[in-house]
């Protein structure tokens, strides 16, 4: 179970929301959605990116994606400034779909509270455990096969 | 579980009250069900649609069509008094999360109504309430606050040829594939056989609620602090600045258009000999079912692209080939 389903370990997951958070060597927040999240929107069809500037909340709603006609709000996993967006993702939505955890990233985020907010995200010694769990979750609500 | 019968409301109204209802809802609000009929025609965008791609400006004004900025998904939509608008707008926390599932249970009530009226109709590709292969609503939803929507409209009857001139067709060919598809491919209770009336309708489908949604369903009413918060709304979604959301002025044409969830038109270029070619494709799950040229200038006078040719040669093949090829 979960090999149809990988989380890599270099990142943090929201429990919630399924959107992960990889920090760079620059000290930014590499930003994205995980496959249980995709699979549970379908493929995305459009998909709108904070600008460079911005300031995002963690858990509120930085953007919005839409999938089979249906809009949904993309809810950031950290707080703090928009230095990057994927604008190929943007033209492009089929990329966060094809390739999640590469060329699907979405934002680039320069954190205000880091330290205290990948606590309240899934990472580390937990991921495993968790990321089992969603995976059985998902299954048993008959959301994925 | 409330249903809100509200017959004929104007344009705005009929988007408003959804959004409203949206806004309010909360973990203790009624999950609501909103039936209704715009008693003017006018035209709908969806949420991340781009209004001078989808909508050729000068023929909705032309034709004096209010245009609506939707917060949900899907495409452009033609409302008006013809259809009957049913929305369904409960706390998403009372709904699957996952739109194949969520589709399932709220559109289980209308088809569950149309085949009551006579109409064999199914749900198709997650979301598409077909009958006999052809498309007999049009559906969108959405996640706005603390609510999870999905609306659509049983067609009673559909001008399927003003539908295809407010689009902003690349070429005449294209228009005109594009109107021949919508009318082959859209069906309506009329088309059906079916001379059933709004009223018979409604009262189909509200019925049709609780057996569907496993749901006790009670009448009622809006109350004032929602007019009040439809009345916002109103304003909300007509606002200029909100229609131009993604991008103001003239884009560039369509290339591509949905016309059902196995058919689209797409537009390709061609050299050929004597001249270049527009060709306009229907594609139906994802084989090029009919073609129409457009002629582009003349590069050499005399030579002629044998138009039966190419079209013999390119029936039946998928689009894919034509990527490569073409």
């Amino acid at each position: 179970m979960g090999a149809s389903y990988p989380f890599p370990a270099d990142r943090w997951y929201d429990r919630s929301t399924h959107m992960w958070a990889c920090p760079t060597p620059e000290g930014e927040i590499l930003v994205g959605i995980d496959l249980l999240g995709l699979e549970s929107l379908g493929d995305l069809a459009y998909l709108t990116l904070p600008a460079e500037g911005t300031q995002v909340s963690r858990s509120r709603p930085a953007g919005s994606l839409e999938a089979a006609k249906m809009t949904g709000e993309l809810i950031s996993p950290v707080s703090g400034v928009v230095t990057a967006r994927n604008t190929g993702a943007e033209k492009n939505p089929a990329l966060v779909n094809h390739d999640p955890f590469g060329q699907g990233w979405m934002m680039k985020i320069r954190p205000d509270h880091w330290e205290k907010e990948s606590k309240e995200l899934v990472g580390g010694p937990d991921l495993g455990v968790w990321s089992q769990q969603e995976i059985l979750r998902y299954k048993e609500q008959g959301w994925i096969d | 579980m409330r249903l809100v019968r509200l017959g004929a409301v104007g344009a705005a109204t009929s988007q408003a009250v959804y959004h409203a209802l949206a806004r309010r809802m909360t973990p203790q609000s009624q999950d609501t069900v909103v039936l209704c009929s715009p008693a003017q025609p006018y035209l709908c965008l969806g949420y991340h649609q781009t209004y001078g791609q989808v909508i050729h400006r000068a023929e909705a004004a032309r034709r004096g069509l209010p245009v609506i900025r939707r917060r949900v998904g899907g495409g452009l939509t033609y409302l008006d008094s013809q259809q009957l608008f049913y929305q369904f707008v409960f706390h998403h926390s009372r709904l699957p999360p996952v739109p194949k599932r969520l589709y399932a249970r709220l559109l289980a009530a209308p088809v569950a109504a149309l085949n009551q009226l006579g109409c064999p109709a199914t749900l198709e590709g997650m979301n598409e309430i077909e009958v006999n292969h052809r498309r007999i609503a049009g559906i969108g939803g959405g996640r706005v606050e603390e609510a999870s929507v999905v609306v659509g409209n049983i067609l009673l009857d559909f001008p399927a040829d003003i539908m295809a001139a407010l689009w902003p067709c690349p070429f005449p060919a294209f228009a005109r594939l594009a109107a021949q598809a919508l009318d082959k491919r859209v069906t309506t209770l009329r088309k059906e056989g079916l001379q059933a009336s709004m009223e018979k309708v409604e009262a189909t489908l509200a019925a049709s609620l609780a057996p569907a949604l496993g749901r006790p369903v009670a009448p009622g009413e809006l109350t004032p602090e929602e007019w009040e918060t439809v009345r916002e709304e109103e304003q909300a979604l007509t606002d200029p600045e909100f229609l131009e959301l993604h991008g103001e002025g003239e884009t560039p044409p369509l290339t591509e258009l949905k016309i059902s969830a196995r058919a689209y038109i797409h537009a390709r270029q061609i050299p050929a000999p004597g001249k270049d070619l527009w060709a306009a494709l229907l594609v139906k799950e994802g084989v090029i079912e009919q073609i129409e040229w457009e002629p582009l200038e003349e590069k050499k006078k005399g030579e002629k692209a044998d138009l039966a040719a190419l079209t013999q040669a390119w029936l039946g093949r998928p689009l894919v080939a034509w990527k490569k090829e073409g």
